[in-house]
């Protein structure tokens, strides 16, 4: 697959057909998933403080879409900071069985502390449905099966959403959406407030719509980046959302924001994190400029 | 209407009368204005202060309606505005020297011009002595030749954006700097770009950045990142961002006293 990557905002530039394509393609693993050794430190994600360590996750973004839109599978899951774990994404029955089947093989583990450090590991893997109806994934290490929904057409956005969207209850918060309307692809960038009262943002990525194009769903990740400019206390740098050393998976689990339009210029957003756990909610009005 | 970016308390309820005000005013504005107590807040993308007897206007171009911040450095107790002067072109800051000030953040006032054209701006003791002056100047706004509506960011710290949201019936622009603080608090911070104003032939968008604090009572989990209320914002510089083109822009971040501390060449995203 042919890919031109950029990191973050402009992660991927549009020489492919569709950005969410393109931008699953440069963060994530291709579909058969290579055996992958590493075990990545990682910090919570600050949406979700509560939750020191993601024990287990599983999960699949997004659940519900139209074929040919990549479904990410996410898992989390704490095992020895040292350990090494090979991960193979079997999609041999996905078109004949609707079924696509995750296996972990855990390597032989070396550990240079005693007694070894618990630590999360995260991982991501890609596959793309290829016609409607409805996949089950599982993974050897639990979670169940998760139904995964592939609708026989891509459904088109309602509104045009594109602009600047506050909750009267928390202005000093607001996210800046940019909407698309010719391909409906939609970016976003959430600015928020940590518990500080210190500036936070997020970006909210491979949205797509759903039900009848009212709704925007799309995951919300966390920036990471650095002003080292000497004297400066803040400074444009690279950074952003992160990712392995080898870039092939995020190492921060992404929240999951859901943004149902009552109009074109109201909205009821809705963020939880991948395991469903609601994280905070907003009811949304666009700014008139 | 007057607006003034040191009283914002409700941020974005108040960016719609902002930003319309700011580009077309009324006037109402041009003969209400009056300068605001000083206050000693921190403005700032820099760490630096000077103990120098220093005076800066930010932004020093704009157009008529624009609040300028008015910056007195030094050893400056009790600075007050006289605008005696202002019919024959000359501001005054008084000031009544303070060892207790000396080495401290700078003073800051608020003076909204109400004519185009140039205005010195001198820092006095009560005696009438000149300890340092500058200038602002007053220019007619101008129509924006593009609307640049978009994400744009430099591919070289693409990390960072900045979102703009332009109406183009009113041509105010509404904009958000993504980027990243330093040490030893690094991490994603934003800060609010206002009182936008197209200059130079509508080339030239220059306004100021503001650093919003939040409110002490969050909304969400403790520990949590969430949306609150703003408490206040603070002015941290200015910026100008100058077309290149449709799709390419550069932009400047300027520090209180004019000096710039960054530079970005944009690009607009396309997607």
């Amino acid at each position: 697959m042919h890919r031109v990557c950029l990191p973050d905002f402009a992660r991927c530039v549009p020489l492919l057909p569709a950005i969410l394509a393109s931008m699953l393609a440069c963060s994530l693993v291709p579909a058969s998933a290579e055996p992958n050794h590493e075990a990545t430190p990682t910090t919570p994600a600050r949406l979700d403080a509560t939750v020191a360590n993601p024990s287990f996750v599983f999960a699949v973004f997004p659940a519900a879409a139209a074929a040919s839109v990549p479904r990410t599978i996410f898992l989390s899951f704490t095992d020895l900071a040292c350990a090494d774990f090979v991960f193979t994404l079997d999609t041999s029955l996905l078109d004949s069985r609707n079924q696509v089947q995750l296996r972990t093989q855990a390597a032989a583990v070396a550990c240079p502390t005693s007694p070894p450090a618990p630590a999360p590991i995260i991982r991501n893997f890609q596959f793309t449905p290829t016609k409607p109806g409805t996949i089950t994934v599982r993974w050897d290490r639990g979670g169940g099966a998760l139904a995964v929904e592939t609708l026989a057409a891509k459904v088109a956005s309602r509104y045009d959403v594109s602009g600047m969207w506050s909750d009267p209850a928390t202005n000093g918060s607001g996210i800046a959406l940019h909407h698309r309307r010719a391909t409906d692809n939609a970016f976003g960038t959430w600015f928020l407030f940590d518990s500080n009262g210190d500036t936070r943002w997020y970006t909210l990525q491979f949205g797509h719509w759903l039900q009848d194009g009212s709704v925007l769903t799309g995951l919300l990740f966390e920036v990471i980046g650095s002003c080292t400019t000497p004297n400066l206390v803040a400074c444009p740098a690279t950074g952003g959302v992160p990712r392995s050393a080898s870039g092939d998976h995020f190492t921060l689990q992404p929240a999951v924001v859901r943004i149902t339009f009552q109009s074109a210029t109201r909205a009821r957003a809705e963020v939880s994190n991948l395991s469903g756990k609601p994280l905070f909610s907003s009811d949304l009005t666009r700014l008139a400029l | 209407m007057r607006t003034s970016g040191l009283r914002f308390r409700l941020l974005l309820a108040c960016l719609p009368a902002l930003s319309i005000a700011d580009s077309m005013p009324s006037h109402a504005d041009i003969g209400a204005a009056t300068p605001s107590p000083a206050t000693t807040s921190v403005p700032r993308f820099t760490q630096a202060y000077s103990d120098q007897t220093l005076l800066a206007v930010s932004p020093r171009t704009s157009t008529i309606g624009t609040p300028r911040t008015l910056f007195a450095s030094g050893c400056t107790g009790n600075v007050v505005l006289d605008e005696s002067a202002v019919g024959n072109g000359i501001l005054v800051l008084r000031y009544t020297p303070a060892i207790a000030q000396c080495g401290q953040p700078p003073v800051t006032l608020s003076y909204t011009p109400r004519s185009v054209g140039r205005l010195r701006v001198l820092l006095q003791t009560g005696n009438g002595d000149t300890a340092a002056a500058t200038e602002m100047e007053t220019v007619t706004a101008s129509h924006s030749l593009t609307n640049i509506d978009g994400m744009w960011y430099d591919p070289d710290t693409n990390g960072s954006g900045i979102s703009f949201h332009h109406a183009t019936g009113s041509d105010a622009v509404f904009g958000t700097w993504f980027m990243y603080g330093a040490q030893p608090t690094a991490g994603p911070r934003w800060f609010s770009l206002q009182n936008m104003q197209w200059q130079q032939g509508g080339v030239l968008l220059a306004g100021t950045a503001f650093q919003v604090s939040a409110q002490g009572r969050p909304a969400c989990a403790a520990g949590d990142d969430c949306p609150r209320g703003a408490s206040g914002s603070v002015p941290v510089g200015t910026v100008g961002f100058t077309l290149l083109d449709q799709n390419n822009a550069r932009v400047e971040a300027f520090d209180w006293t004019g000096r710039s501390t960054f530079l970005s060449f944009l690009k607009r995203l396309s997607f």
